[in-house]
């Protein structure tokens, strides 16, 4: 969800910039800069023979590798250090942005909330519920303190103070997905299942039935021997998720109180193998201090995200920079924070550096088709053509029910005035799979170039529709009508 | 004449100053405490200065954090109950001037303890985690074997205050895992006690680990460690022992195992066996009468939470706290999950009655060890106590919710199938705050009612006098085993008073790594007679023995029952 915002965002600001960075740059291009260019392309060209020999290796910037940074996340920063002394320089680092974050923006509830992450984190209750009741001074409507709050009641065993404050955020945000399945699983641990039933009810009512939803309502029918229904809910939270332990272990113990035997033991054998399965991994995890320090590194680096979103929103893009690039630093697998500089930087013209950054999430997540994509948009404005050619298949490929692949691809030969016919296919695809305006633009402007002015007009016709507002939508549709 | 020589009433030898003070302080107990039960502090004035150590230098060896339970019996049977404290043991780099040993304290009454350690010859300095007590030998009296860090030790007593290791010649050494619970049982109904030993894992140095939690180091979990078999030793009548962990079933189940119960939890006649696993589901060994055990846990519910989520499981107890006849289990566990009630329901099966019960309430910020159903207040049912304290020292660094030293916790059972939790007004002892780990339970002062004595790492122990105000009536019921074992570990004891029927079992090793309880106790309300106690012994015999005093202890005799029980009247 979040990176669909994301591409469209970026999607709408590639559009807008698109076209006035091609005019722009077609003026500049002038013949004192040819030779320029031939240096260029000769650097480009020893460039791309590096690139070649050695894939793993980074070209063009100082930047290292994803392999190296992983192997830097899992050495200490500071090697010189002992493991303690290089913990507390980095929560001494975050609590000093903490600090600063909270001198720059008194009157922020955003402010508070960070510092009151800060020391959840770090085990410190007392001060987080100190800064999130702060928060909620200043906005008494962040739904999302309020369920920070109440997971930490549930933690400590207060269960109902931990309902009282999901009620809360109930009360500000009333269909929140996952907070009355949150109620639900405290009336559960406090025995009073038919309430929590109720709120599973509800649940289901606001939002699509979620896994843990499922496995809560057999928990809660199991408990008051509703087996039948126990068996359906846990049926259906395995059909969800097929190795959810638990809900084996569920039907386990139902199939033994109805003396199913023979289904017990096929659940019992099931149970078992997932169990052993967990052990293994638990047994083979790595929970040394380096694991630790890359948590904590994690940690960090979320607190400089959430303080860079602060400097952004107030324009100071330098200072937002220089975050989210110590957070890229901290977690250099961390994607989010990655897109948001890859964004920071197309934002500021800067396509080389963001297009570096989504090559990057590209390595990190390599079937995350959205990056594809912005690998695409931001290629064009490099005009490395071939390359977003690539990124739109890759796209496509990773994402074959996704419209926007076979959109932006279309959109791609249309402006480079190539393979037009299999334009209008890609596009026609691309209508099918989501019938949204800009997909009718892309398909009518491919169904023109063809010559298909009917079919052009109807699709103009459907994008206007779908976005009365657009004036450049009626526009075409205007000049396609003249023509023909 | 019906034998009933052995039926010996103990009552309160106390002179009327005495009773008039203590009947002064029950009353002020009352007023201060607030609470039905009271319990006091009282271990300045035993004279007891055992301080337990845990052998650390800095490098956190898990053994450290789970170091260790007790024992209170009688050892010299001079009739009062007598306390055996583990210690730990200097681990590497540690510096300790003086090795540390276990400590046995005998009870000189008036509150007073003796230190007899050197004088009993059972200050063993190996490192030590749990301990069982039963008379192996069936020569009437109580021997003692410890479940160590490195070689195991069994002390026999040798009936004149002194012991002697015959660890060796028994057999039962057991290799050098780093234990935890023990118990004695008779598992194939021959007579002899039979030995269970809980095995935590096998540690060595090279495999020791040191870690951080958000920057502070830690110790490590179980986990790190691979998962090993416990052990199961027969009793060859000779003094010697046969390992027989692979014939029995025992061995095929490797884990992480902690303190342990011995029960007859389906009420087939014979000893079933509870291990609980730090962090994998808990076992329960389902005797086919014979001394071959299949696994039960899951399928009696008892081996994870209703979640199916495996608990970090420490001690655990066996009682009937809801008085239907069947032996429930109360499981301790680690920070973040409830200690667990679980309602024993007659068909093999048990229901986790945590939540609808209020038996967990506070525990989820603790560490929760030693535990026992014991009816404090005589009234009728059985009340939990849970030791307390976190095994990382330095918990209040990374984790506000908790803290390493924390306050045990007391709930009351309301009769109606509910606790509650009355930690706060049950007296001072419940406001020492200390990181305690095993915990014993049984009269110390024979004065009819239950006191507490409590293992606090690298702390002195706490002594607690039950000092309740209202007192209901009670029986004390110490067994005497002819065919079966000595002690009459394992028979099944109901009794009948009025309209109530209470059950219990004598079990030796239970708890956190600990062993009490040997003499069984019936808290009587206010009923003034007990119409009918019965025992079943393992074996299979049962004695029936009719209109029982009330308040006293009595001695009942396997196979003295057998001509048609009189009134006991006549003989006590």
């Amino acid at each position: 969800m979040r990176k669909h915002k994301i591409m469209r965002d970026q999607k709408k600001k590639t559009s807008e910039h698109s076209q006035t960075q091609t005019l722009a740059s077609r003026k500049r291009v002038t013949r004192p800069f040819v030779l320029g260019l031939i240096l260029c392309l000769i650097i480009a060209g020893l460039y791309c023979v590096l690139t070649l020999t050695n894939t793993k290796k980074e070209s063009r910037t100082m930047e290292p590798s994803i392999d190296s940074m992983e192997q830097a996340l899992r050495r200490p920063a500071s090697p010189t250090l002992i493991p303690e002394k290089e913990f507390a320089k980095l929560k001494e680092e975050e609590m000093k942005l903490a600090r600063r974050v909270l001198k720059d923006f008194p009157d922020k509830d955003d402010s508070n909330v960070l510092m009151g992450n800060l020391y959840r984190r770090h085990g410190n209750s007392a001060e987080a519920i100190k800064f999130w009741e702060g928060s909620l001074k200043i906005n008494p409507k962040r739904a999302d303190v309020y369920r920070r709050m109440g997971k930490l009641a549930l933690d400590t065993g207060e269960l109902e103070k931990a309902i009282t404050l999901w009620r809360k955020v109930l009360e500000i945000k009333p269909d929140m997905p996952g907070v009355r399945s949150d109620v639900a699983r405290a009336l559960i641990d406090l025995g009073r299942y038919s309430e929590a039933i109720t709120e599973l009810e509800e649940e289901s009512r606001i939002s699509s039935v979620s896994i843990l939803t499922c496995f809560l309502f057999a928990q809660a029918h199991l408990q008051q021997n509703e087996y039948d229904k126990a068996r359906q809910y846990y049926e259906a939270t395995i059909g969800l998720k097929p190795n959810f332990t638990q809900a084996y272990y569920g039907l386990y113990t139902l199939c033994v109180r109805l003396k199913q035997w023979n289904k017990a033991r096929e659940y019992e054998a099931i149970f078992k193998k997932l169990k052993a399965k967990e052990r293994h991994t638990y047994l083979g995890r790595d929970r040394d201090s380096l694991a630790d320090l890359a948590s904590l590194q994690r940690g960090v680096a979320r607190t400089y995200l959430d303080a860079e979103r602060l400097y952004r929103e107030k324009g100071d893009m330098q200072e937002a920079e220089r975050l989210l690039q110590r957070a890229s630093e901290l977690e250099p697998t961390n994607t989010r924070c990655r897109e948001r500089l890859a964004s920071l930087y197309y934002m500021t013209s800067r396509f080389r550096e963001a297009l570096y950054q989504f090559e990057k999430i590209s390595q990190i997540d390599p079937n995350d088709p959205f990056c594809y994509l912005n690998i695409g948009q931001v290629s064009i404005r490099l005009k490395l053509m071939d390359k977003a050619e690539k990124a739109y298949r890759k796209a496509i490929k990773l994402s074959p029910e996704q419209s926007a692949g076979y959109r932006e691809l279309a959109r791609l030969y249309l402006r480079t005035n190539k393979k037009l016919s299999e334009a209008r296919k890609l596009a026609e695809k691309a209508v099918t799979l989501e019938k949204i305006a800009d997909n009718y633009h892309v398909f009518a402007w491919a169904a023109e170039v063809n010559g298909d002015s009917a079919s052009a007009l109807q699709a103009m016709e459907r994008a206007m529709k779908l976005e009365p507002a657009n004036l450049k939508y009626r526009q075409i549709y205007e000049r396609i009508k003249t023509r023909n | 004449m019906i034998n009933f020589a052995d039926v010996q009433e103990c009552g309160v030898f106390v002179s009327r100053l005495c009773a008039a003070t203590l009947a002064f302080l029950g009353l002020l107990s009352q007023v201060c405490a607030g609470g039905p039960i009271v319990l006091r502090d009282v271990t300045k004035e035993t004279g007891i200065t055992f301080r337990h150590t845990d052998g650390s230098s800095g490098r956190r060896y898990i053994m450290e954090t789970v170091t260790a339970g007790l024992a209170v019996f009688d050892y010299d049977n001079d009739g009062d109950i007598d306390i055996y404290f583990l210690n730990g043991g200097a681990l590497k780099a540690a510096k300790l001037k003086i090795p540390p040993r276990n400590a046995l304290y005998r009870n000189e009454g008036n509150w007073k303890f003796a230190d007899v350690t050197e004088k009993a010859g059972a200050g063993d300095t190996g490192y030590g985690l749990g301990v069982a007590v039963g008379d192996y030998d069936n020569d009437g009296d109580s021997d003692i074997y410890l479940n160590n860090h490195g070689p195991n030790v069994l002390y026999r007593n040798n009936g004149d205050g002194t012991f002697t290791d015959v660890t060796k010649q028994a057999g039962v050494e057991n290799g050098s895992y780093t234990g935890a619970g023990a118990c004695f049982l008779d598992m194939d109904k021959d007579g002899d006690l039979d030995l269970y030993v809980s095995n935590y894992l096998e540690f060595s140095h090279d495999k020791h680990l040191t870690t951080t939690g958000d920057g502070f180091p830690v110790y490590v979990g179980p986990a790190f460690f691979p998962p090993v078999p416990d052990a199961l030793y027969r009793n060859n009548g000779d003094g010697t022992f046969t390992d027989v962990s692979k014939g029995s079933g025992v061995a095929d189940h490797p884990n992480w195992g902690m303190g342990m119960v011995c029960g007859d939890y389906d009420n087939d006649g014979d000893t079933d066996i509870y291990v609980l696993n730090d962090g994998a589901g808990n076992i329960l060994f389902e005797n086919d009468g014979t001394g071959k055990f299949k696994e039960a846990g899951l399928m009696a519910g008892i081996a994870y939470d209703i979640y199916g989520d495996a608990q970090g499981s420490m001690g655990v107890d066996c009682g009937d706290y809801d008085n239907d006849g069947l032996l429930d289990l109360y499981v301790t566990s680690y920070q973040g999950q409830l200690a667990l009630l679980y309602r024993n329901l007659g068909n093999g099966m048990f229901d986790d009655m945590t939540r609808l019960t209020g038996a967990g309430a506070g525990t989820v910020s603790n560490v929760t060890w030693g535990t026992g159903f014991v009816d404090f207040d005589n009234d009728g049912d059985r009340d939990i106590f849970v030791a307390c304290g976190h095994l990382q020292d330095n918990i209040e660094l990374w984790d506000d919710r908790s803290t390493y030293f924390q306050h045990n916790i007391l709930y009351m059972n309301t009769g109606d199938g509910k606790f509650v939790n009355v930690s706060e007004k049950s007296g001072d002892g419940l406001k020492v705050k200390l990181s305690s780990r095993g915990a014993g339970f049984d009269d110390l002062d024979n004065d009819g009612d239950i006191d507490v004595v409590i293992l606090n790492s690298r702390r002195e122990p706490t002594i607690l006098r039950n000092d309740s105000p209202s007192k209901g009536h009670w029986i004390q019921v110490r067994l005497r085993g002819t065919k079966s074992n000595r002690d009459g570990v394992g028979a099944r004891v109901k009794v009948v008073a009025g309209d109530l029927t209470l059950i219990d079992e004598v079990h030796s090793g239970r708890g956190y790594q600990s062993h009490y309880g040997m003499r069984l106790h019936f808290g009587l309300g206010n009923r003034e007679k007990v119409d009918r106690i019965e025992v079943r012994w393992i074996g299979g015999g049962v004695d029936v023995f009719k209109d029982i005093a009330v308040d006293r202890l009595v001695t009942l005799t396997e196979d003295s029952s057998k001509v048609e029980p009189k009134s006991t009247e006549e003989i006590l």
